[in-house]
């Protein structure tokens, strides 16, 4: 079965890239959103394998999202996104409960290696 | 993955990131919360930094990390400074320009999308360093004084160094709070693609026309019911293509913050700009046309329409002074207006000048303010004494009136001594669906559009008059200069053995002219297509349909086809008292 993706990015642009090089590499994308908020409403809604999650967003950013997320789902796998010079905020990010993080711009091979890396570290349930 | 085909999604989200930047930076100068405001213009800087790495534009990566870095320090409690506003917006236009280079350049640069990035580094020299010789200068330059820009910003003496961030995220979280970050649920539509779709329907609606002629032809009850709702479903898709096609007048609005400054700025004024209407839609080639237009209204508004401060406070005004610009819809059109509450046009002045430059005859005093209006928008007359950077050239008013009569549109003037002017422009809602009149001249069928149709009439044949060797038509309000197809389009004519001859009535709103045709066919909703590259030199004809029966009709341009007809053409009140 495929694995289901949630993206999280307020950026268009920036979730066609991660969806399109996801697809390419056999997952399907279940679902989007573009603020914090919407994140934890679709991650209850969707349940996902897998969040993408960038730091900066409008009505609640990433980490409080991943917060909320973790709340709600302990086993949640969420990977950080973000831009060169977040890293304090990822760190507090994985302090949260993310798994990993990727840095923007993607590379798809780099992706794919963080994501498989997270679900050897999580025994799938 | 090929990082070419994300451009156009780039540079549209770019496009609405540095929108968003521009105003948000204007905005600041007077917002109520001003943290809130920052987070948002940060939140701003840093997509378009994201997004431009991914595409590999370095050069944009640096500057709109420098711009990050800026608002950064204003996050962490640096003062706000209408020259720190000032550098920044300028650091925005440098964005723009980077972005544009990037966008219509070749697709070399940056090819995997993931070759190391930008550092943290904002240092000029060392960016410039590392830069491979491939890149364009001219993107470096601009780079480069936007570098220079952002370290006049800095707070701090040592300015040359990298800008460090704190260790520590801001406590407060970065999301803002609920109203600044209103998001739009819907998707975007590249507009040549809906351009094809409205093309489509357009097809579809000329063969809809064909069909139901073949059907009425048949008699078949049966296919004519059939056809009955298939033309409904032809016409619902057709008024929703047309929606979908429009573009909020916002779009367009919102870029007027930044001139409104820089214009009150600049002439020492006090101006609060209000926005009304942005959510109004209107056809993207009105709304792209009327960018100069407002331009100039607005700019004559602030520098001749409203007073200094200390003239206001002495006519007894607020200090600040009101500008606004709205969109409303008016039926099938839209109206567009730039309202100030200045001093007003002087009506007297403008009537002296007018006359004294010969434009108009008579005493001063005569003429009504419809006049003067129809004064202000004539070629090369300006009441200012001297020509500024920013208007007094005359021409302004007069581009303004060519612009809007050439969309089919019309322009009102209103001004209250010492209270104001407000300045209305409507215009069509929509280019490409016209009601139009069809007309024969010989195996031809022509268009008119109808807002150009004052009648249609006949007359005896050889009872037209001559007046200074031009024929004319005489009516009830005067005479009417007449055309023939021939004198237009070099068209044989034959006006035929009838005793009555079929004219139209053309008025443009400023001219009125009789055009002899062979047949008026009757009104009809056309779809106008753009002429094919060969005839686009063809003055006077706006665009071509196809008929129902397959032909072709040109649609004709009034104002262009009648321009320079006949010698007395601007001075019809001379004529008609002549007679």
């Amino acid at each position: 079965m495929k694995l289901r993706v949630l993206i999280v990015d307020d950026a268009i642009f920036m979730r066609k890239m991660i969806s399109d090089i996801l697809i390419e590499n056999g997952m399907e994308i279940v679902g989007e959103a573009d603020t914090g908020a919407k994140a934890v409403e679709k991650y209850t809604e969707l349940r996902p394998d897998l969040v993408t999650m960038d730091i900066i967003m409008p009505e609640m950013n990433g980490i409080d999202a991943v917060r909320k997320v973790m709340e709600i789902d302990s086993k949640a796998r969420i990977v950080m996104c973000s831009a060169l010079g977040q890293q304090a905020l990822v760190q507090e990010a994985i302090a949260a409960g993310a798994k990993d993080f990727l840095i923007k711009p993607f590379n798809a091979a780099r992706v794919v290696e963080v994501i498989a890396k997270v679900f050897n570290q999580v025994p799938t349930v | 993955m090929n990082v070419s085909d994300y451009k156009d999604l780039y540079a549209s989200e770019a496009g609405d990131a540095l929108q968003a930047l521009e105003n948000g930076l204007v905005g600041l100068e007077s917002a109520t919360e001003p943290l809130a405001a920052i987070h948002e213009l940060f939140r701003n800087a840093h997509n378009l930094k994201g997004n431009s790495g991914a595409m590999g534009y370095e050069e944009i990566v640096e500057a709109s990390h420098a711009l990050e870095s800026a608002l950064d320090g204003l996050r962490q409690g640096g003062e706000i400074t209408v020259a720190k506003i000032g550098c920044m917006l300028g650091v925005v236009d440098i964005l723009k320009k980077l972005v544009r280079c990037a966008v219509t350049e070749g697709d070399g640069s940056g090819a995997a999308g993931a070759a190391g990035t930008a550092g943290d580094g904002t240092g000029a020299a060392e960016g410039l360093d590392a830069r491979p010789d491939a890149k364009s200068p001219l993107s470096i330059r601009l780079l480069g004084e936007a570098l220079v820009l952002i370290s006049n910003i800095s707070d701090e003496p040592d300015q040359a160094g990298p800008v460090t961030r704190p260790a520590s995220p801001p406590e407060t979280g970065l999301g803002s709070p609920e109203g600044l970050s209103q998001r739009i649920t819907s998707t975007k539509v590249d507009l040549e693609r809906l351009d094809r779709i409205m093309d489509l329907v357009g097809e579809l609606t000329i063969s809809r026309i064909r069909f139901s002629a073949l059907a009425s032809a048949l008699g078949s009850k049966p296919l004519l019911d059939e056809l009955a709702l298939s033309w409904r479903l032809t016409s619902q898709i057709q008024k929703e293509v047309m929606e979908a096609r429009l573009i909020p007048a916002g779009q367009v609005f919102q870029r007027f913050n930044r001139l409104v400054r820089d214009v009150s700025h600049e002439t020492e004024k006090r101006v609060k700009f209000e926005i009304a209407g942005a959510e109004i839609g209107l056809d993207r080639v009105v709304l792209e046309s009327m960018v100069d237009p407002l331009v100039h209204l607005i700019r004559n508004a602030i520098d001749h329409g409203i007073e200094t401060p200390p003239e206001r406070r002495a006519a007894g005004k607020p200090e600040e002074a009101r500008l606004a610009l709205s969109a409303r819809r008016e039926r099938n059109n839209v109206a567009l207006e730039v309202a100030d509450d200045g001093r007003g046009i002087d009506l007297e002045k403008v009537a002296h000048a007018a006359v004294a430059a010969g434009i108009a005859k008579g005493r001063a005093a005569d003429l009504t303010e419809d006049d003067v209006c129809r004064i202000i928008t004539m070629a090369g007359f300006s009441t200012a004494e001297s020509v500024d950077k920013l208007s007094g050239r005359g021409m302004g008013m007069n581009i303004v009136k060519k612009t809007v009569d050439s969309l089919g549109g019309s322009m009102h003037i209103q001004s209250a001594p010492g209270k104001g002017t407000t300045v209305t422009l409507l215009l069509p809602i929509n280019l490409s669906i016209i009601k139009a009149l069809l007309f024969s001249v010989g195996p031809d069928v022509h268009a008119l559009p109808i807002e150009y149709v004052k009648e249609t009439s006949r007359f005896e044949q050889g009872s037209l008059k001559t007046v200074r060797g031009d024929l004319v038509l005489p009516g009830a309000d005067g005479v009417v200069p007449v055309l023939m197809p021939d004198d237009i389009f070099g068209i044989p004519f034959e006006s035929g053995s009838d005793r009555y001859a079929k004219v139209i009535i053309v008025d443009t709103g400023t001219r009125r002219f009789a055009v002899v045709v062979n047949g008026i066919i009757g009104q009809q909703d056309i779809v106008i297509k753009a002429l094919p590259p060969l005839f686009r030199g063809l003055r006077g004809i706006s665009g071509a349909t196809v008929l129902g029966s397959g032909k072709v009709a040109f649609i004709w341009d009034p104002h262009i086809l009648f321009e320079g007809r006949c010698a007395y053409e601007s001075d019809q009140k001379a004529v008609v008292s002549e007679n």
